[in-house]
């Protein structure tokens, strides 16, 4: 009798009695007894009913007599499969999302064995269910047709026998003369890679790892070495911050574990009329991020000035440090001086970071919080990280090392240096030299291509693992479907190659069963093992930390440069994952590239558009230290004056379809001073080439107020699509910013027609939806969420240019204020499912109506394309299908995506029948020419319904949610029955002062209510202003 | 004759003292003899532009309309704009017939054949857009009515395109029964003067066996007149309703109540210069200068200038609600199409349309050859702008800053829109060559009213009376 | 029409001429079996003493029928067969029906007296038309005398004079 199981609910994973009488209704059906059955033991039967509608794919294994080290497949052996697995219902296995930086508890939504959807796992005390637009995405990653079936030798199709025997051949001969044996790569948090090397280690003495990170927070380490006494990342608790100051550190969006993160900032960000508080965030930042536009204050600094800012900050809270300096900035000299004081108030319930990698910088940072008393309390260092413990400095001694060509062998686990690293010559060289390369990478990528092996290694959703983002938590990874290719885990390569062939399966499960106590079952279906522990932990070093740091400062010279990470593609590994590629970065709205971003005050000087209309935009030749590069000019407002920043991650060349040649790569220019690798850089030339590009954006114009420079107008503010307030004002009102409500709820209580009453939609259900602008912070999961839940087509750069992209679900980005230091407002919107809909009485077919739920429906099979509703939508939510974006034409595959005949075809990354598993077949594909738009995932509300109707009760409140709503991290999204008056939503639109509708005074009645912002300001909200947009 | 008589000061319609006779030669002959190779050679152009307008509706159809520059928020770009230009265009037509016909102009029997052929030719145009802008093309017939087993499912009788479906096909309908009811007794004429049998049979056969006797042209005259008064509300109605697509719409600046009569007004703008560019062009090539006289060019200019005023003032209207209402949406609507990204496509309407024609105050210009061509592709060109203006400059930005974006077209459209003109001058050049262009029948009918001859007669006789002592016109003043 | 007439034929040039011999000739007591003209002379019909046509009448029914036809059809599907919720608007907003209904009523009425025209003009597509002068559809107008048994040649001599003295430029008999 196997002892693995996977569960879908606590009921099920507690075994409570109302889960098992329920199991047993479910599924009493009758077993053929076969001699199999035998060694399953009697207790078989009564397991299997435990298991309810969960897929046992081992308990089937051990009945087949078949070795259980290995998932199986769906389509294995249906006759016994089918008893198991339920066709049309949903099985959700626990696992792990895990890049260097992040690492999320998740659940798999599989359909007929495929994996199809990420859901957060909403039990893990480490996400709380938090998922990021990566691991939302991640499930394309698995179908993605570029990865390698087979082993390659010299890029040539080979089997793992062939692969292994030569491998290890040339190891032992190599270790035989002493030759060396280079082992790069990125942050191991994997407890099973970890042993594996440390056996590889044991077998081939010579060998030296080095592990780095693209993106790195080395600095971070090697500070907290001086000022704590260890090289660690230290847990920080932001919801315990009353003051978070920032500088250059994206901690909500790219930051390390920002999905934690984010769950605790948000925790103390929305103010409620019971508990009006909420803490107060300053930024310090040279470009605009998300976590910038989150903050109630930013002050934009170039990044020279970081230093020398934390300098006198540390100097204003009390630090005894010298050379105190006014920065070049205004704004920021200010802010120095307020910040400070709101420091100096909030001591131990404060906290400044930093996510430069500079030894200086950190350690400034550690003194300040030191001075503040802000270790132990919001500074958690007994709860230190695993990620992102890339080492910069023996990356670039092996960098040396390399040219000097003392390695005789180079493995890389799946790192991409000749990509993602300023050594890429010296690593291609030094390749082509060794007398063995591999790789693991998934595909044939920059560095794998010159390596004589590469070794696939799967993807996650088809491995075993253990990572350990933490000391003392685990979470585990499990196989969600069996390995689509000939493929293998790197960690099984590296143990085969030190001669350990047991299967790593057995070898994670006694792991688990080691870690957790025998405790295996629970432990893989819960997905984690361990809490975080709360703990406190050492406090800095003061003395220490500013002694260690160098104050002179070098006057930059020159603009300077920041390269800085996207939300979506990270440091490129995400490159050939189109989702990602065409969500729009969440402050530049832009999708398929990366450009130069420009301070607005430069872009005036050159006369440069700021919005412009048509979408083309200069191109420009950045010249940094010799080397110069062309790129689109993009400006974003807030960025500091003198400062040029370039996304990296972008211009990868052995990507796949979707990611090659997208954008530029800029890892070339990054320089690393005394071994530390540095994200900024100065000395850098920018001028107009005069040429022109088409870039990709998706929002042009980015403010709500008119264009004053239309003569005869006074400034006009759209008041009613963004609504927000200060913390101030909110306390003393609770309809601060909402004033205007009750007047237009009187104004539209009559109707034209006399004594007809339109369906108000009390009877049964009324869906409605609650997005609390507060709580967004535009990370985009929620965009990416809904495209794989809905089988939203991706429709590529040229389309997207042409504004003709698919998104059901789109983040509005607003900036208001000073344009070189505006504030940001995201507004999440998709149809608003108006009651009084303009869109449905215009539509000549009928293929769009109201449901009694209240649902704006489409009948897709009904529509004939004729686009009047789209024009006839106020929120322009009502989409398109321009073209035949899931090959599904009946017009036959005219935009397969094959032919290039035609410029204007859709670019298709739908039509490989390999990627489309990934469609959810609760949702049909949309044929070209038929409008389509936000359901409110009718599909999960149906299914709601019937769980409930089933189990014969009425639905209950968060039962139904919709897939914006369990990706986003923040609970932005809020999804329920307006008519249930338990359910959240009802009593926030009944008593909320800060809920109003969009467009609310043009009475369509909409069901989507959102909730004022608040920012913790001590002034009024800036006026709004406007920059003339392109003519 | 009392029933002949009108004011002798009126101008001759018809010169070259023409008798009955004549009158059939002259109209007649462009339909016998050769083909001339002028001719031969603008039909073949068009009908190259007729292919091109079939590729691109081809190229459209199979890969989808994601060819076209419109998007997301620009829903309807150039199709629906062509559309409403074409509809306009074909107002003109029906509207000489009926409503002339009704005020009794006489003028209008020299050109009320042609212009209801181009009336004909550009509804057939402007069908073309509706239809080829759907996405499914291959499900239009879900627009109409009919019973099926899906059922019940039926279409929506309040959506205004669906108001458009049914007006367009009417205004179709009805003008092509008026247009060839017009030509059945011509096609007799045409028959009896054939030479050949194929020729006699080919015209019999349009012509229905016409012979011409007195009941028939009691029973002929009575339907032209019915037929030009159902016409009448029915040409005032089709452009309300196509103006309906935007008036019953939410979009700021679609959104006015004004719609409906600058629409029409902007249709029989459209249609009168469109009906001079051709007049004046076949006029010149087929010599019809005795029977399409200045009096002709010079009373349809007036009818331009006063309906270009007419459009003109609603233009100004508009700016004055939107600024009066103070709703921001509408007034940046406004101010954003004379300010915005396309304030060229606003100024070129503004001068085209309201500026240009005032030249026709003057009598000089009126009655000038040179300057009515002029004006009247001027004219088609600013209604082409206004309906751009309307449809795009409105759509591009509307109530969320955050979806305005910035439309332009691409091959396909413009290769469409090019497409279409070619079609329409391929039938319309075939409609010279094989069809009577005048008003044979009606020509004749007013040739004792309005033939110079007759009206030098007329002068002379009446010379002497009282009534005309103190008037200085003389025998042929008019030229 | 495969038996023929015969016909006493007078060929007028000038229709003021023609509608005053009509006059006359009726006067004088003579039955005109018809009258062909190449355009529609004014006045002609008055004094041939046709009766006017109904042809309007039929119009005016025919209009009715289609505005009955639309405003049913819509009555019935959008308020009984096929009641939709869409746009907060009511089952049945009649103004919103308005344009259907009226360009129904033209329609049928048009099509409708078209078709009852050439019904009573006996007028269709390749008929063989019995042409008593070709020149009628050109420049000339005829008067036609039907000569049946009961006419003789007195008959025949008297119209043919009054014709001549009426104007006729010529005046013979023809069989069709």
């Amino acid at each position: 009798m196997s002892n693995k199981k996977y569960w879908t609910s606590l009921d099920e994973l507690n075994q409570t009695p109302l889960y098992k009488e329920q199991a047993a209704k479910e599924f009493n059906f009758k077993i053929d007894e076969n001699p199999a059955d035998e060694n399953a033991g009697t207790n078989r039967r009564d397991f299997l009913k435990a298991m309810g509608f969960s897929v046992s794919v081992a308990a089937l294994a051990s009945a087949c007599k078949i070795s259980t080290h290995k998932a199986i497949p769906f389509t294995f052996d249906t006759r016994k499969a089918v008893s198991e697995v339920v066709p049309g219902v949903a099985d959700y296995f626990a696992t792990t999302f895990y890049d260097g930086n992040d690492c999320i508890n998740i659940l798999v939504k599989t359909r007929e064995g495929r994996p199809i959807k990420i859901e957060g796992n909403t039990d893990s005390p480490f996400t709380l269910g938090g998922t990021n637009a990566r691991a939302q995405a991640s499930v394309l990653s698995l179908y993605d047709v570029t990865r390698l079936a087979t082993p390659t030798i010299k890029n040539k199709k080979s089997d793992w026998k062939a692969v292994d025997v030569e491998i290890t051949d040339k190891l032992n001969s190599i270790a035989k003369i002493g030759g060396k044996i280079a082992l790069v790569t990125g942050t191991v948090s994997s407890a099973i890679t970890k042993k594996a090397i440390e056996k590889f280690v044991a077998k081939y003495a010579t060998t030296t790892v080095v592990s780095y990170d693209a993106i790195s927070s080395y600095a971070t380490r090697k500070a907290n070495q001086i000022s704590l006494g260890s090289s660690i990342i230290p847990t920080i608790n932001y919801d315990k911050a009353d003051v978070i100051v920032g500088f250059n550190s994206d901690f909500l969006g790219t930051g390390i574990s920002s999905i934690e993160n984010t769950k605790k900032y948000i925790a103390n960000r929305i103010p409620t009329k019971e508990n009006p508080k909420m803490s107060r965030h300053h930024q310090f930042q040279s470009t605009m991020t998300i976590t910038g536009a989150s903050a109630d204050y930013r002050y934009p600094i170039n990044p020279s000035e970081e230093k020398q800012a934390l300098i006198n900050l540390l100097a204003a809270v009390g630090g005894s440090i010298s050379g105190k300096k006014a920065l070049s900035g205004k704004d920021a000299n200010a802010g120095i001086e307020k910040v400070a004081n709101d420091l100096k108030s909030n001591k131990g319930k404060s906290i400044v970071v930093s996510g430069t990698n500079d030894i200086d910088i950190q350690l400034l940072t550690n003194a300040i919080n030191g001075v503040l008393g802000n270790y132990g309390s919001v500074i958690d260092t007994s709860n230190s990280y695993n990620l992102k413990s890339g080492n910069d400095e023996s990356l670039a001694s092996l960098a040396n090392d390399l040219n000097a060509g003392t390695y005789k062998a180079i493995i890389f686990l799946g790192t991409n240096p000749v990509y993602n690293t300023q050594y890429s010559e010296i690593f291609k060289e030094a390749i082509k030299k060794a007398d063995l390369s591999v790789s693991t990478a998934d595909r044939p990528d920059e560095t794998a291509q010159f390596c004589q092996y590469v070794c696939p290694d799967s993807h996650y959703l088809e491995s075993w693992d253990i990572i350990t983002p933490k000391a003392g938590f685990y979470s585990f990874l499990q196989p969600t479907i069996s390995n689509l290719f000939d493929t293998r885990q790197t960690a099984e390569s590296l143990m085969v190659w030190s001669g350990d062939t047991s299967p790593i399966a057995q070898f994670v499960q006694s792991e688990v069963a080691s870690i957790t106590g025998g405790n295996y079952q629970s432990a893989i279906q819960a997905g984690f093992f361990g809490n975080i522990l709360a703990g406190s932990g050492s406090s800095a070093n003061i003395a220490a930390s500013i002694a260690g740091v160098k104050t002179e400062i070098v006057a930059a010279k020159g603009m300077e440069v920041i390269f800085y990470e996207k939300v979506a593609l990270g440091d490129g590994s995400y490159a050939n994952n189109p989702f990602l590629q065409e969500m729009p970065d969440p402050v530049a709205k832009v999708t398929w590239d990366n450009y130069v971003c420009i301070p607005y005050s430069y872009a005036k000087s050159k006369g440069i558009d700021a919005q412009p209309a048509d979408k083309n935009v200069p191109i420009a030749k950045v010249t940094i230290n010799g080397k110069s590069i062309e790129l689109p000019v993009l400006v974003q407002f807030g960025q500091a004056a003198n400062t040029l920043a370039i996304a990296i991650g972008y211009g990868r060349e052995k990507a796949g379809r979707a990611g090659d040649m997208v954008g530029k790569n800029v890892y070339p220019f990054i320089k690393s001073t005394n071994g530390i690798t540095s994200y900024s850089t100065d000395g850098a030339t920018i001028e107009l080439t005069g040429k022109m590009y088409e870039l990709a954006l998706n929002q042009t114009y980015h403010t709500l107020m008119e264009d004053n420079s239309l003569p005869l107008r006074e400034k006009k503010y759209r008041g009613s699509i963004l609504k927000e307030t200060t913390l101030a004002e909110y306390k003393k009102n609770e309809h601060a910013g909402n004033e205007d409500r009750e007047k237009i709820k009187e104004e539209f209580s009559h109707s034209l027609y006399d004594g007809y009453k339109p369906n108000d939609y009390k009877q049964g259900h009324h869906w409605g939806m609650v997005v609390d602008l507060n709580a967004c912070i535009g990370c985009g999961s929620c965009v990416v969420s809904c495209s794989v839940e809905n089988n939203v087509p991706v429709v590529g750069k040229r389309q997207v240019y042409r504004s003709q992209e698919m998104h059901w679900m789109r983040i509005d980005r607003y900036y208001n204020g000073n344009p070189d230091n505006p504030d940001v407002s995201f507004q999440p919107m998709m149809c608003q499912h108006c009651n009084n809909a303009p869109c449905e009485n215009v539509c000549p077919v009928n293929a769009t109506n109201h449901s009694s739920e209240g649902l704006n429906q489409m009948a897709y099979n009904r529509c004939i394309g004729t686009r009047y509703c789209a024009n006839n939508c106020p929120y322009k939510v009502r989409r398109f299908n321009w073209l035949d974006y899931q090959a599904v034409d009946s017009f036959g595959k005219f935009n397969d995506g094959k032919r290039s005949f035609t410029d204007t075809e859709a670019q298709s990354y739908m039509f490989e029948d390999l990627t489309r598993m990934v469609l959810n077949p609760d949702v049909v594909t949309r044929s070209r020419g038929v409008i389509e738009k936000c359901s409110f995932c009718v599909q999960r509300i149906q299914e709601g319904k019937l769980n409930a109707k089933k189990e014969g009760r009425p639905l209950k409140d968060g039962e139904v949610k919709s897939a914006c709503q369990t990706a986003c991290p923040t609970n932005a999204i809020t999804f329920g029955d307006q008519n249930n008056k338990e359910s959240a939503v009802s009593k926030t639109f009944e008593n909320s002062g800060r809920n109003y509708y969009v467009l609310e005074e043009q009475h369509f009645l909409s069901a989507v209510g959102y909730q004022v912002k608040v920012r913790n300001k001590d002034e009024e909200p800036a006026e709004f202003f406007i920059d003339k947009p392109g003519v | 004759m009392a029933s002949h008589f009108e004011s002798p000061l009126r101008e001759p319609l018809i010169f070259g003292n023409k008798t009955y006779k004549q009158i059939t030669i002259d109209i007649v002959k462009p339909t016998t003899g050769k083909v001339q190779p002028k001719w031969l050679f603008w039909t073949l152009v068009s009908a190259a532009f007729a292919g091109l307008f079939v590729f691109c509706i081809t190229w459209e159809v199979c890969f989808g309309i994601g060819t076209w520059g419109a998007n997301k928020t620009v829903g309807w770009a150039w199709d629906i704009t062509n559309f409403v230009w074409w509809i306009g265009i074909g107002h003109a037509g029906t509207l000489i017939s009926a409503i002339l016909l009704l005020f009794r102009q006489k003028w209008r029997t020299g050109v009320n054949r042609a212009a209801e052929a181009m009336t004909i030719f550009a509804v057939i145009c402007a069908g073309q857009f509706p239809i080829f802008h759907m996405g499914r093309v291959w499900d239009a017939f879900f627009i109409f009515p009919y019973p099926n087993t899906r059922g019940p499912l039926w279409v929506n009788f309040t959506s205004p395109l669906l108001w458009d479906v049914f007006a367009i096909s009417t205004y179709f309908t009805v003008s092509l029964l008026f247009w060839y009811t017009g030509l059945v007794p011509d096609f007799g004429t045409v028959r009896d003067q054939s030479k050949t049998s194929g020729r006699w049979k080919f015209y019999n056969f349009l012509s229905f066996g016409w012979v011409g006797s007195a009941k028939h042209w009691e029973r002929w005259e009575s339907l032209s007149l019915i037929l030009a008064g159902l016409s009448t509300p029915l040409v005032l109605s089709v452009h309300t309703i196509v103006s309906f697509d935007f008036a019953t719409s939410i979009v700021p600046g679609w959104h006015t109540t004004i719609m409906p009569p600058y629409f029409v007004a902007g249709a029989i703008f459209s249609g009168f210069a469109m009906v001079l560019t051709l007049m004046l062009v076949a006029r010149h090539v087929m010599n019809l200068q005795e029977y399409i006289t200045l009096a002709h060019i010079e009373s349809m200019n007036k009818v331009m200038l006063l309906t270009g005023t007419m459009v003109g003032i609603a233009y100004l209207t508009e700016l004055f609600t939107a600024w009066y209402s103070g709703n921001i949406y509408e007034s940046y609507a406004f101010a954003n199409r004379a300010f915005g990204p396309y304030w060229w496509a606003y100024w070129a309407m503004m001068f085209c349309n309201l500026v240009s024609p005032q030249v026709f105050w003057f009598r000089k210009l009126r009655r000038n050859i040179a300057v009515t061509f002029v004006m009247s592709i001027l004219i088609n060109i600013g209604m082409w702008f206004e309906r751009f203006v309307i449809i795009v400059i409105s759509l591009h930005r509307d109530y969320l800053p955050s979806s305005w974006v910035y439309y332009s077209p691409t091959w396909v459209e413009i290769g469409i829109f090019v497409g279409t003109i070619g079609l329409f001058m391929t039938l319309f050049l075939l409609f010279c060559r094989f069809f009577p262009a005048i008003a044979i029948a009606e020509v004749k009918a007013i040739l004792k009213v309005s033939g110079n001859q007759y009206r030098q007669k007329q002068l002379e006789e009446v010379k002497n009376q009282e009534v005309y002592k103190n008037t200085s016109v003389e025998a042929g003043t008019w030229d | 029409m495969s038996d023929t007439k015969k016909y006493l034929v007078g060929m007028f040039d000038d229709d003021d001429v023609l509608v005053h011999a009509v006059k006359d000739v009726r006067n004088a007591g003579y039955e005109i079996t018809d009258a062909f003209t190449p355009f529609p002379v004014h006045g002609l019909e008055h004094a041939m003493g046709l009766e006017p046509t109904r042809i309007h009448t039929a119009g005016f029914f025919f209009g009715a029928t289609g505005f009955t036809v639309a405003f049913s059809m819509i009555m019935f599907i959008n308020k009984f067969n096929y009641p939709t919720d869409f746009g907060g608007k009511p089952d049945f907003g009649f103004l919103a029906y308005v344009p259907i209904i009226f360009e129904h009523t033209v329609l049928f009425s048009a099509i409708g007296m078209t078709v009852s025209f050439y019904y009573l003009c006996k007028l269709w597509p390749g008929k063989k038309p019995k042409i008593i002068d070709e020149r009628t559809t050109d420049h000339l107008f005829a008067l036609t005398f039907e000569l049946d048994s009961s006419k003789d040649a007195k008959y025949i001599d008297s119209v043919s004079e009054l014709l001549k003295k009426e104007g006729a430029i010529e005046v013979y008999q023809k069989e069709v």
